[in-house]
């Protein structure tokens, strides 16, 4: 195990050129932005449509300089992390709750499960009527997109919990907040954390569609500006910096993950 | 051994990927625009917007004049229907149009990124189809109440022009009040809850917020900017079929004059597409004039609208208004 664990880790040297050690992850973007370069630079597509990498390297560098791409991911992140808190507090609070709860599981899941199917995007008209055009309505949509997935896979958590620890903590009568703190917890802990991955994932999908609508500030506002202004560069460094920040986001739960989840062993292929 | 073969298969798929990506992509850019004979003739691609600023258009589509006067030279029509304007700016920029109608600002911001299209003639103006307009019981009475208040309309729509036309003309800049960009349809809603203190609104919404009371108009464009919608031809039809491009506008001209002697039956025509109440759209279809007829003021006006875009930061690159007009 250990071996295979260190040939994967270990420089790969090739005809006395070292490779870093994560070389494969760079190999497909490298391609891509080779290939992009290239149809870019032999005149096959305008830059309406399509500019080159360097054109887009170029206004990052330009809006980095001036403030903007700060700015606008700045009051986008706030927005993301604040809409997520809210979400994610009600949907793991409210997973347990009706996880555990078959009453409140009976009374309240038709409610939620009718909900559900509802793009968060369709709330847009109704959140600006209730919120206004400022921080509530933008936060609201971002909850109600990331809610859903955090709330389904604690349920499915619960759910999936080992039977046989539940059987035996009953045998041994032991008490309600220590059954859910030692059993319900740490069995449904890797479904917590999918969803909490995806819901991050839709908050990021949702604060675009929210600031759609009103404000001169955030990622969403900026792409439509620069849709606007037929600045397609513009367009894909907005792009580009929600795949940066999002990843950047989804590594952080990743690693909190490995921490919290010891005993979790992956499949990573053979 | 066993990692060897995992990676050649892994170096495979990418190259088949790559391939497969590159052979779709050269067929896509080289396909040609969608120009294939039909029965004969050569086919004419028009971008439309179901909107009041084009009601002769839908009038001569609807009463067959477009059809009439394409086929007396071997063309026939694809009527393309978009959501807003600026759509049918990208549409063209995708090469998938040869003319088009939109705002004057969509058209400018196309140019200025390098579509290939020109003005082909003006499509409509209508000065009073654009307003700052306030809630009815606002204190605000003219453009000078707005010091300090928060004001909304669209970003780079004519809208902005008029909004900034009628701050300056108070001796103010945009840095006096609080702009905010909005679409038309949360303008209505921020007007009413009252998270804007004023707006710059256009037709149909303008009509239609004023009839149920909500909003009071402060001033339109009447003697400050007429509020222009232009045809757009692209160069390659304009270069090589000048002829279509005229075909198409004759019969927009004579959906005008038949609107003009049948209104009542022209507004029935409308009501299918426009989804606007009748009485409504009678009101708004009056305050247009849709003459084509490019003079020298609407050229002046073009250049101004130039001049505004320029030095607002809303083109990337300067657009040489003389040759951008279609002159034949």
């Amino acid at each position: 195990m250990a071996q295979i664990a260190g040939e994967r880790t270990a420089a790969v040297k090739n005809k006395g050129l070292t490779l870093p050690e994560n070389w494969k992850k760079f190999l497909l973007p490298c391609v891509v932005v080779a290939f992009w370069q290239g149809i870019t630079v032999s005149g096959m597509v305008k830059p309406i449509l399509l500019p080159s990498p360097c054109q887009v390297l170029t206004a990052v560098g330009v809006m980095l300089n001036s403030g903007e791409l700060v700015v606008h991911l700045g009051t986008s992140i706030v927005r993301v992390l604040e809409g997520f808190f809210f979400a994610a507090v009600l949907g793991v609070g409210l997973g347990m709750a009706l996880g555990l709860s078959p009453f409140l599981f009976d009374v309240m899941d038709g409610m939620i499960q009718f909900l559900r199917p509802i793009p968060p995007i369709a709330w847009l008209p109704l959140s600006i009527l209730w919120f206004g055009i400022e921080e509530g309505s933008k936060i609201f949509i971002i909850i109600m997109g990331s809610f859903f997935p955090i709330f389904i896979n604690v349920l499915d958590g619960i759910r999936h919990t080992d039977y046989r620890f539940v059987e035996l903590a009953k045998v041994l009568e032991v008490p309600r907040g220590k059954f859910i703190a030692k059993v319900i917890l740490p069995g449904s802990l890797p479904f917590i954390i999918a969803g909490l991955r995806i819901g991050l994932g839709y908050a990021w999908m949702c604060v675009l569609a929210a600031e759609l609508s009103a404000g001169m500030k955030g990622i969403g506002y900026m792409l439509t500006d620069a849709r606007a202004l037929a600045q397609t560069d513009r367009v894909l460094v907005g792009m580009l910096a929600i795949g940066v920040v999002g990843k950047a986001m989804d590594s952080i739960l990743r690693a909190a993950e490995r921490k919290m989840i010891r005993w979790k062993e992956c499949f990573t292929g053979v | 051994m066993l990692k060897k073969r995992m990676l050649r298969r892994l170096t495979g798929w990418i190259v088949l990927m790559l391939f497969l990506m590159t052979v779709l992509l050269v067929a896509g850019c080289g396909r040609q625009p969608d120009k294939s004979d039909t029965s004969g003739g050569k086919e004419i691609r028009l971008g439309i917007v179901p909107l009041p600023h084009y009601a002769h258009m839908w009038i001569a589509y609807k009463k067959g004049f477009i059809d009439e006067e394409l086929k007396k030279i071997g063309f026939t029509l694809k009527w393309q229907p978009f959501g807003l304007g600026p759509m049918v700016s990208e549409a063209f920029a995708a090469g998938h149009l040869d003319m088009g109608v939109m705002g004057d600002f969509p058209a400018f911001i196309g140019r200025s990124a390098g579509t290939n299209y020109r003005i082909a003639s003006i499509a409509s103006a209508a000065p009073k189809a654009l307003a700052l307009v306030v809630k009815k019981d606002s204190s605000i009475t003219t453009a000078a109440d707005l010091k300090g208040k928060k004001v909304a309309t669209t970003k780079a729509a004519y809208g902005q022009k008029l909004l900034t036309l009628l701050v300056e003309k108070e001796g103010m800049t945009m840095q006096d009040i609080q702009f905010v960009n909005m679409t038309m349809s949360d303008l209505s809603t921020a007007l009413v809850r009252g998270d804007v203190d004023a707006g710059v609104m256009w037709d149909p919404l303008l009509t239609r917020m004023e009839e149920t009371g909500e909003i009071r108009v402060i001033a339109d464009g009447t003697g400050i900017y007429e509020g222009y919608a232009v045809v757009m031809a692209d160069e390659a039809m304009l270069s090589h079929h000048p002829e279509a491009v005229d075909a198409v506008l004759t019969a927009f001209q004579r959906g005008k004059e038949y609107l003009q002697q049948h209104p009542d039956e022209s507004i029935q025509l409308l009501l299918e597409d426009m989804k606007i109440p009748q009485t409504q759209l009678a009101a708004i279809v009056n305050k247009f004039n849709y003459d084509d007829t490019i003079t020298g003021q609407f050229v002046a006006d073009m250049k101004d609208t130039e001049k505004f875009m320029e030095s607002n930061g809303l083109l990337k690159t300067g657009v040489d208004v003389d040759s951008f007009i279609f002159k034949k």
